[in-house]
């Protein structure tokens, strides 16, 4: 038994689904006998962990800096285990410029894209070289915000004339975007999850859009409006190769724990990574706990060897090394 | 019937006339708090713009004309004829006149909600539907959370007879009753007679806020921004370049500590992605008007950004990136503004 801090909440854009992964988790730490601390992320997060102490914190949180390495920095920083991924992971996974350039260099597929910053195109005319990239990537093209989770903020330019609408709107959530190419073809999902044997990829799950409706943030966790496969009905080589991806996508971020990293198969059957989360959904419509249990793991267990995965971290790395 | 705040009219409105596809006329945009209910039950809802004098009524027989011959079947017209959420307008009297008489002609069923009625900043006070029409075809939802308190949680609906009938049995499924206990706080304060003073020293809190809103808006939104000059009421309703969307906005606001409401949840038809609600009553004169200093910049630079990926203005020079990275001092802002205005300009008429 063990007394588990739930980090939930916070002030990122995905706060309501990241209450919804905490309450969740902390439902199967009391089933699996733990002593609950349940923590709504602000500004008393260092206090409440000192008067607290926790054995470890279950990192429940979405977005900007429950996923981007800065509450892990702060966990580390107290000297309290922590589950999924570390700083380095979630600064690589929460970049999707940054993903994707570490995947274009590993020779892991990803659809074709161009990034900026805002100042790009305020200080350096960048505006004049969207022909030749909208030229090359194609139309539609997904224009998205880089760092930003859960579809916000992500628009299809269906033309030229869409294109600086659908910047404007990615420049919001950050000040870098991308301009990506658009692989038509079927939504896949393959969660990973560590073990005492090394990390093993779950059973891949196809979100399956319902008709006419966009892939959108409120789809996605709107219970009703995407039906999600699991596991997805594919030829068991095109299985075979997107776990096997899924997995080298895992270990090239340096993950630890779980994560799940989202993929596109295309009509002539290749696949092709768009994004790796390090703390995916863990409601009741997310895609890894629906993976889990097609894999014949229980939410209850799933939680329980996150937790189990912390611990077998503190003590194997016992903190950070740094130069001296 | 007393009921559990004014929401709850609404939502007795609907569950008592409304079956999957029937049809409720509101205005465009709409209260955002009615939407959730409208979905709930699958009504249909068609939207009415509005102008200067509230709801477009003399569209209303050409709609219902409309509807008619699609076979489609209208059971009310909600709408909040004075000082609208999130619309901030009013109703003009010859409107509410031809609204009434429209509704008697057609038989139509009328959702007066009225919470903002008595918060009146300037002008004279207009009669509602329900007085003009004497509650034959309009059913009056009314509130006090906007005159006493929205904790106490008491509102009010009248009716047709037959219509409150049911209403009634609906109110009895949801709850039995609404608290006694409000309800005897709620007949206490009004007894004691004074309760129009406390309303007035309402108004005299909120028109000076309404104003710091409206000269904030004038000084602080760029000239591409629409908005109206509410005579009453707590919001309003901006209308920006189509190119921006509100929604995505707020996420950029919020990074500067600063909130408002997208008005795509006021339509049910996928409009008001580009608008936004903006409420004065909530925060001091001070604070509103940091707001929309820190709303209006970040409109600003959307606006800039968007000319400047569109071509329509260049990337900015050397000069004004230097004048614009002193950025607390205004007048290099202004300066700035006036400089790219004024590039724009030229190569405009280089152009032509």
């Amino acid at each position: 038994v063990s007394r588990v801090a739930v980090l939930k909440g916070g002030r990122s854009l995905e706060r309501q689904v990241s209450l919804r992964s905490g309450a969740n988790v902390e439902d199967a730490l009391r089933h699996l006998g733990h002593e609950v601390v349940s923590i709504d992320v602000g500004s008393d997060l260092i206090s409440r962990l000192r008067s607290e102490r926790p054995d470890v914190a279950f990192v429940a949180l979405h977005g900007r800096d429950g996923e981007d390495g800065t509450v892990q920095e702060l966990l580390e920083i107290l000297g309290i285990a922590y589950t999924g991924s570390g700083v380095l992971a979630c600064s690589r996974a929460i970049d999707k410029v940054m993903t994707k350039h570490l995947l274009l260099a590993e020779g892991i597929p990803t659809p074709d894209f161009v990034a900026f910053t805002q100042t790009a195109f305020r200080e350096l005319g960048a505006a004049d070289t969207l022909p030749a990239i909208e030229e090359r990537l194609r139309f539609p093209i997904v224009v998205k915000p880089s760092r930003q989770g859960s579809a916000l903020g992500i628009k299809f330019a269906g033309s030229a004339a869409d294109v600086p609408a659908a910047l404007v709107a990615a420049f919001s959530y950050d000040e870098r975007v991308l301009l990506e190419r658009h692989v038509e073809g079927r939504d896949l999902a393959v969660s990973v999850l560590d073990g005492p044997d090394g990390p093993r990829a779950l059973p891949v799950v196809e979100a399956v859009p319902a008709d006419g409706d966009p892939y959108d943030y409120e789809s996605r966790y709107d219970i009703g409006r995407t039906a999600f496969v699991c596991p997805a009905e594919l030829d068991a080589d095109v299985t075979a190769r997107a776990q096997a991806i899924a997995l080298e996508t895992y270990a090239l971020l340096g993950c630890y724990g779980f994560a799940r990293v989202d993929l596109m198969l295309a009509a002539d059957l290749e696949l092709a990574v768009l994004e790796a989360n390090s703390i995916p959904g863990l409601t009741d419509t997310s895609l890894l706990p629906q993976a889990a249990e097609a894999a014949g793991i229980e939410f209850d267990e799933l939680v329980e060897q996150i937790v189990e995965l912390a611990f077998s971290r503190q003590s194997a790395v016992g903190g950070r090394q740094t130069a001296t | 019937v007393v009921t559990t705040g004014g929401q709850q009219v609404i939502d007795l409105v609907v569950k008592t006339l409304i079956d999957p596809g029937d049809v409720i006329i509101a205005e465009g945009p709409t209260y955002p708090g009615a939407v959730p209910t409208f979905n709930a039950y699958q009504a249909d809802v068609v939207h009415i713009d509005m102008d200067s004098d509230g709801m477009r009524v003399d569209r209303l027989e050409e709609t219902i004309d409309q509807l008619q011959r699609d076979g489609r079947k209208l059971k009310f017209i909600y709408t909040v004829p004075t000082f609208q959420n999130p619309g901030g307008t009013t109703m003009s009297l010859e409107r509410r006149h031809q609204l009434v008489r429209i509704a008697a002609e057609r038989e139509v069923l009328v959702l007066e909600d009225n919470p903002y009625g008595l918060l009146r900043y300037e002008g004279e006070a207009l009669p509602p539907l329900y007085a003009l029409d004497g509650g034959v075809y309009v059913m009056y939802l009314g509130t006090f959370s906007k005159i006493l308190s929205p904790g106490i949680r008491l509102g009010w609906v009248s009716a047709p007879p037959p219509v409150l009938e049911k209403i009634n049995v609906g109110k009895q499924g949801a709850d039995l009753c609404t608290s006694t206990l409000s309800q005897l706080m709620v007949q206490a304060y009004f007894e004691r007679g004074d309760w129009r003073d406390y309303v007035r020293s309402l108004t005299d809190v909120y028109r000076p806020r309404r104003d710091a809103m409206l000269d904030a808006l004038e000084e602080f939104f760029p000239a591409q921004a629409e908005w109206n000059r509410p005579h009453g009421g707590m919001f309003v309703w901006v209308t920006l370049p189509d190119f921006i969307d509100t929604t995505d906005l707020l996420a950029r606001a919020l990074r500067d500590n600063v909130a408002f409401v997208p008005g795509a949840g006021a339509f049910l038809d996928g409009r008001g992605r580009n608008s936004m609600r903006l409420n004065f009553s909530a925060s001091s004169a001070e604070r509103t008007r940091e707001g929309i200093r820190r709303i209006g910049k970040v409109i600003s630079e959307q606006v800039e950004l968007y000319g400047t990926l569109t071509g329509e203005m260049p990337a900015i020079s050397t000069e004004e990136l230097e004048i614009a990275r002193r950025e607390d001092d205004a007048e290099a802002g202004a300066r700035v503004v006036e400089l790219r205005r004024e590039r724009r300009q030229r190569r405009r008429a280089e152009g032509a």
